[in-house]
């Protein structure tokens, strides 16, 4: 805690745990993974996670694996009844196997891996291991979260049925009906009924997702960009304008707007957001700031170094004390 | 989820991330002396982080408990694009969240605080200050968790708006949004309550997000 902070009563030092309770959290955490129970109905192969094998657990991880012999045998139909909250892994071998989470029914390609974790009823998250899968999903309007995770891909379902096929850090989506939104490094992008989605994206590039423990995150319904409805009312309408750098500063509406229009269009358009947002950065107004930070930002994900630098170095200099100092000095450290 | 953050925080060294890889491939492969390795490196941060949201240590043995299993569960899915300890620290919050979804009540009553003694140093500032955090955490379990997560990574703990949306799984637009309802409703409370008032002003002259 800094001076800083106690000089302006900020919450006391974290008042720590003795080592007794520390012994009985440690002891209660491996007493627990020790005990792992089987999450699956009928599995024909199992392949325990190696730490639950090496800790004596009798859990079956996974589930699936259909004949290895050449020909194609029947597709193996497996249901995952009580989905809890280890992870559950289906390996098909020769043949392709069906698996049903929740709602949503899957058909996992042979010679394919995925990884299923969460639950139905607070969120999904299917990791691509490899190979393919085709997922027919119900629509999500009203219901947990359904992702599927390939490589540095996410694909966020709506509701739909498609195809997900991944190729090292890659992936190819095609969508048979319905509509989903898929999210590379750098893009995003709603692929339609009949449409595929070939990915360009950069293998190096970090990616912010990371396939864990989705069952733990609740259900957030409006996490994504701030939405704008013409007949919502006022105070909601406001409640989605982000805060502008400077607080005590009135934003004017206009900018409020641009700033917001600039950040929706960023996925499909993402140089016509950096126009406003340097238009905005230009200015002197509360959002001049928030727009500068964005304008760094979406240079980055570009893999523009040099604008991105500069845009970031221009914030510092003009915002040392701003909102994003330390993203963009975080930011400054990736470039 | 979000497609357009930055990364959740600068990147560590990748001496030390790869260090931390090979740490968590080890506890992932049942390594009983690598998960205690892992346990004693984060256990401070873990519990950190779960006592800048929650406010106090009840029930902090369960939600201490909760967090390393599932940081367990999933530590074969560590790819060291953060550090370890900051992976660690994103799952328990998760938990911390889901906990505060169940509707547990988490504030300490201020009976329950320890006395401080006549004649302490700062004694007057030091039970200052514990009204004062009681005050906001009573306040905070009024917020919607989302809200209340938010505030306390970003105010109460100080994180970087790109660590607090990596944490949350929310965009840095998001996070900004939950932070500005969440001193919205507090700034109602405060209008009622002093001590609260006092906190929040001290806050905002701190300069703090």
């Amino acid at each position: 805690m800094s001076d800083d902070r106690q000089s302006r009563q900020g919450p006391p030092a974290v008042e720590p745990l003795g080592d007794l309770q520390w012994a009985r959290i440690e002891r209660a955490v491996y007493a627990e993974l020790d005990a792992e129970v089987p999450r699956l109905d009928t599995p024909v192969r199992s392949r325990k996670t190696p730490w639950l094998v090496a800790a004596g657990a009798a859990a079956v991880i996974v589930v699936v694996a259909a004949s290895s012999s050449s020909s194609t045998p029947p597709a193996t139909a497996v249901a995952a009844r009580d989905a809890g909250a280890a992870p559950q892994w289906v390996v098909t071998e020769g043949g392709p196997s069906n698996v049903t989470f929740g709602d949503a029914r899957i058909r996992v390609a042979p010679r394919s891996a995925i990884v299923m974790n969460g639950t139905p009823d607070d969120g999904v998250l299917i990791v691509l291991d490899r190979g393919g899968a085709d997922f027919e999903v119900a629509p999500r309007q009203g219901r947990p979260r359904f992702m599927v995770q390939a490589g540095e891909v996410s694909v966020r379902v709506i509701g739909t049925a498609f195809h997900v096929e991944r190729v090292g850090d890659r992936a190819r989506v095609s969508v048979e009906h319905g509509v989903v939104e898929v999210v590379a490094p750098g893009e995003t992008a709603q692929v339609h009924a009949g449409e595929v989605w070939p990915t360009e994206v950069a293998s190096s590039q970090q990616t912010t997702t990371e396939p864990i423990d989705v069952e733990m995150a609740p259900v957030d319904v409006d996490r994504d960009r701030p939405k704008h409805h013409a007949q919502a009312p006022a105070d909601a309408v406001q409640q989605a304008q982000p805060l502008p750098d400077n607080n005590t500063a009135t934003a004017g509406p206009d900018d409020a707007h641009r700033f917001a229009a600039a950040t929706a269009i960023e996925a499909g358009n993402p140089a016509a957001a950096l126009t406003e947002y340097r238009k905005l950065a230009a200015g002197d107004g509360p959002w001049a700031a928030n727009a500068l930070y964005a304008a760094a930002r979406l240079y980055a994900e570009r893999h523009d170094k040099a604008a991105a630098r500069a845009a970031a170095e221009e914030y510092l200099h003009r915002f040392p004390r701003g909102v994003n100092a330390a993203d963009a000095r975080s930011l400054l450290d990736r470039l | 989820m979000e497609p357009t953050d930055p990364p959740v925080t600068a990147p560590a060294p990748r001496t030390d991330l790869d260090a931390d890889r090979a740490l968590a491939a080890r506890a992932a492969s049942g390594d009983r002396a690598a998960q205690r390795e892992v346990f004693a490196r984060t256990k401070n941060a873990v519990h950190a982080v779960l006592y800048r949201i929650l406010g106090s240590n009840r029930e902090m043995e369960d939600l201490a408990q909760d967090s390393f299993v599932s940081i367990f569960r999933s530590i074969h899915g560590f790819r060291g694009e953060s550090s370890l300890t900051t992976w660690c620290c994103t799952i328990a919050t998760r938990v911390a969240w889901a906990h505060l979804e169940r509707g547990r009540p988490t504030t300490t009553n201020l009976e329950l605080v320890p006395e401080v003694p006549d004649g302490a140093p700062d004694a007057a500032r030091v039970i200052a200050a514990r009204l004062a955090t009681q005050r906001v955490y009573a306040a905070l379990d009024k917020l919607d968790p989302r809200l209340r997560v938010t505030f306390a990574l970003a105010v109460l703990d100080e994180r970087p708006l790109a660590e607090v949306a990596g944490m949350t799984g929310a965009s840095v637009v998001a996070v900004k949004t939950r932070l500005w309802r969440a001193r919205r409703e507090l700034a109602k409370r405060a209008a009622k309550d002093p001590a609260l008032s006092d906190y929040l002003g001290n806050i905002d002259r701190g300069g703090a997000r």
